[in-house]
């Protein structure tokens, strides 16, 4: 009866480890699925890309490739176009964003439809884009140079996608006209979070609209701004498709960034080592730029 | 046993049932309606399948006659049939060339631009002679083919050949009162002289490096005016005297008469609309301007390149047998039943093709006809063909960077103010640098 007791007693332990156990294996088991996804088609390419990046001409481990890049003056130069680029785009695309987001914030007849018409840009595919911007920037024939006849002091021969500054600004001027919308949304959102009390008692105590938008607007915003500039940053590092389309990296190489150069190296010019040290590099930027960012962002919310 | 072969007898000799009679004719039928699926299956099932890696099957204006090419072929074979793989053009070459570096190409057939070609025999040794093959049609290639050529022994026969010439619009040649120069000063004389912008250009020439690959495909030309060459073996000359004056001249023309940093795809339509004169291109120009407006197609005319020399580059993009195949003789079968005069002959006027492989009009009183219904071929036909391989030296492996090198820094001397000598010695230090690691 003893036994009979202690055995029951056992296979009731086993029941209740058992339990133990999956209770506490089961969040891993649910999540399993995601990681091996992850690391199957994040993880993997990732290591695969330094690991190409190593590969020596004999087949073995060096560090050649970075040598290389570490005295190519065309890295360095596409990494300061990839810098100006990138810093440009952010600060632009944040300013105009935060700009249609306090227009679209104020309630006037129609702001329904505005909010839908300033969202078209986003919605339209890059390579469209790209093709429109190209003939509007025609020296010859482009609706820039027609407008910019209008104007005294600019002249209507401008070279727009010929000459090596006025490229780097065309370009910077598309992807911020592409990508406003996303940025203005994700705003008015913040926006709208905004106490409206906060801005009473700011009136009540003689704040005016500018000292109103600097003491309660941005505060309120400032979180989501900060969020905004990493995205922001990350996006225009890897941008490629409308540089690509839009000059080629051209003229010169003076919107050659990084994304463009790594394109370059490996499906052009068959450097797949070379390709993978620069986008080694591209990666450690973009991660060391989101820390930055980050610790920047939690040290302006700890200031009282 | 004796029995039933009496009974058989017995009963053979009363004649069979009616029963008996329809079964039998059911079985008889049934038989040969199946005999011949059974034996196309095992037919099937002995055909062995060869790959054919191109880009051909997504040209819209070419796949239908390369799918006929294929399908006589399947039709005509009991041992091989012939199936597509391979990716569109802008895609072709970096694809194979990852395949060829990880050790093979999945293929039997490979179709190849030049410099994909070069590397395919010289670099990864990856072709078959087809020498066999030019002795048993008793064909002579054209000239074009030198550079498929190794220790004696081809290694490609031409499927697609463009070449560089002059075309121009005849209607605007004669408003102008004007004839398509014969030398590089006369070339740049015309071109200004019918230049009225922004109506009319003188000459589309690509210029932008978005359009990267199309204007290295013309540019790369312009060693040629004077007799210069890119490079000789592994040694750039990108600014030797030759390539430095042939980009000189490209520039007096951009300055004379070019649509200044306007897209290819925009040019082409200036061209088509009958706003632009001249154009320094390949014979499937003529095409894509047809194409795009066929009332300009009957003043169409092309001109030997404006150069002593007349001296032009021709891109062979030959068919290869892969040695690496399984199948190495099913791909000399296709490749030689390709090559066949009706058969190529019958590819070049569905694909309006105008520059054939080989003596093909000699061979082909059908090619003949159709080439004499074409007055806009003649200038192409008057072009002495070198190929790319001819100019690059060791750098054809390398050709686009070699070209986008060439493009950036020669973009400097098209700033106001620019020198081409100074941009090409940045760019010779450039190459001097890429010699080194080719």
């Amino acid at each position: 009866m003893q036994a009979a007791t202690a055995m029951i007693g056992g296979e009731g332990d086993v029941r209740v480890r058992r339990g133990v156990l999956a209770g506490k294996a089961l969040p891993y088991l649910l999540v399993l699925p995601v990681l091996v996804l992850e690391a199957v088609l994040i993880l993997y390419p990732i290591v695969r890309g330094a690991l190409f990046s190593l590969e020596g001409p004999a087949g073995g481990l060096d560090l050649d490739n970075y040598r290389f890049m570490l005295a190519d003056p065309d890295f360095w130069r596409m990494l300061g176009h990839t810098l100006v680029y990138t810093l440009t785009v952010v600060v632009a695309i944040l300013v105009v964003a935060l700009g249609v987001a306090l227009l679209m914030n104020w309630s006037f007849r129609g702001r329904g439809l505005v909010r839908s018409i300033l969202t078209v840009p986003w919605a339209i595919p890059d390579v469209p884009v790209a093709i429109t911007f190209v003939l509007m920037l025609d020296p010859t024939f482009g609706v820039f140079n027609r407008l910019a006849g209008l104007l005294p002091f600019i002249g209507e021969d401008r070279q727009w996608l010929l000459d090596p500054t006025l490229a780097m600004a065309a370009v910077i001027i598309v992807t911020v006209w592409k990508g406003f919308p996303f940025y203005a949304l994700v705003l008015l959102a913040a926006l709208q979070n905004v106490p409206d009390e906060l801005y009473d008692a700011a009136r009540v105590d003689g704040a005016g609209p500018l000292a109103q938008f600097r003491h309660v607007t941005l505060p309120g915003v400032r979180d989501t701004i900060a969020l905004l500039a990493v995205l922001a940053f990350i996006f225009s590092t890897q941008q490629f498709t409308l540089i690509w389309l839009i000059t080629g990296g051209g003229p010169v190489d003076a919107t050659t960034t990084l994304a463009p150069a790594i394109y370059l190296q490996a499906f052009r010019f068959y450097n797949f080592g070379y390709a993978g040290a620069i986008a080694v590099i591209g990666f450690l930027v973009s991660a060391l730029s989101t820390v930055a960012f980050v610790v920047v962002q939690r040290r302006i919310a700890s200031e009282p | 046993m004796a029995t039933s072969e009496a009974t058989g007898r017995t009963g053979a000799s009363r004649g069979p049932s009616r029963r008996r009679f329809l079964s039998g004719a059911a079985a008889l039928g049934a038989s040969a309606a199946l005999a011949p699926l059974a034996a196309g299956r095992v037919r099937a099932q002995e055909r062995k399948t060869l790959k054919l890696m191109s880009w051909e099957q997504f040209q819209p204006g070419e796949k239908d006659g390369w799918n006929a090419v294929l399908d006589k072929f399947n039709q005509s074979q009991s041992q091989y049939k012939v199936e597509w793989t391979g990716w569109p053009a802008s895609q072709y070459a970096s694809n194979v060339v990852i395949q060829a570096q990880a050790g093979g190409i999945d293929a039997d057939i490979l179709m190849a631009m030049p410099d994909l070609a070069a590397q395919t025999i010289r670099k990864f040794k990856f072709a078959e002679p087809l020498d066999p093959i030019v002795a048993d049609l008793g064909i002579t290639p054209s000239g074009g083919h030198a550079f498929l050529k190794q220790d004696g022994k081809l290694y490609g026969l031409s499927a697609i050949d463009v070449n560089f010439a002059l075309v121009y619009n005849k209607a605007l040649f004669e408003k102008a009162g004007v004839k398509p120069a014969t030398s590089a000063d006369e070339w740049v004389e015309t071109t200004a002289k019918l230049t009225d912008r922004p109506n009319q250009f003188g000459i589309a020439l690509t210029n932008t490096i978005a359009d990267g690959g199309e204007w290295w495909f013309q540019l790369q030309n312009f060693c040629l005016p004077y007799d210069g060459k890119w490079a000789e073996g592994k040694t750039p000359l990108a600014n030797s005297e030759a390539t430095v004056k042939g980009l000189e001249l490209w520039k007096r023309l951009y300055e004379a008469g070019v649509p200044q940093g306007t897209a290819q795809g925009a040019i082409m339509k200036l061209a088509a609309d009958g706003r632009v004169a001249q154009a320094f291109g390949v014979n499937p120009t003529v095409v894509v301007l047809r194409a795009t407006n066929p009332d300009i197609y009957p003043n169409l005319l092309s001109a030997a390149p404006p150069w002593a020399s007349r001296r032009s580059l021709d891109r062979i993009h030959p068919l290869m047998a892969l040695n690496t195949s399984k199948n190495v003789e099913g791909a000399m079968d296709f490749i030689k039943f390709a090559m066949q005069p009706d058969i190529m002959a019958e590819l070049m006027e569905t694909n309006l093709y105008v520059i054939p492989p080989y003596d093909l009009a000699a061979k082909s009183e059908k090619f003949k006809a159709f080439l004499a219904d074409k007055p806009w071929v003649s200038g192409f036909n008057e072009a002495k063909q070198v190929s790319p391989i001819d100019v690059m030296g060791d750098f054809a492996y390398v050709d686009d960077q070699f070209g986008r090198i060439i493009m950036q820094n020669f973009q400097r001397a098209l700033q106001p103010g620019g020198s081409v000598k100074a941009a090409m010695d940045a760019a010779q230090r450039q190459l001097e640098g890429l010699a080194a690691r080719i």
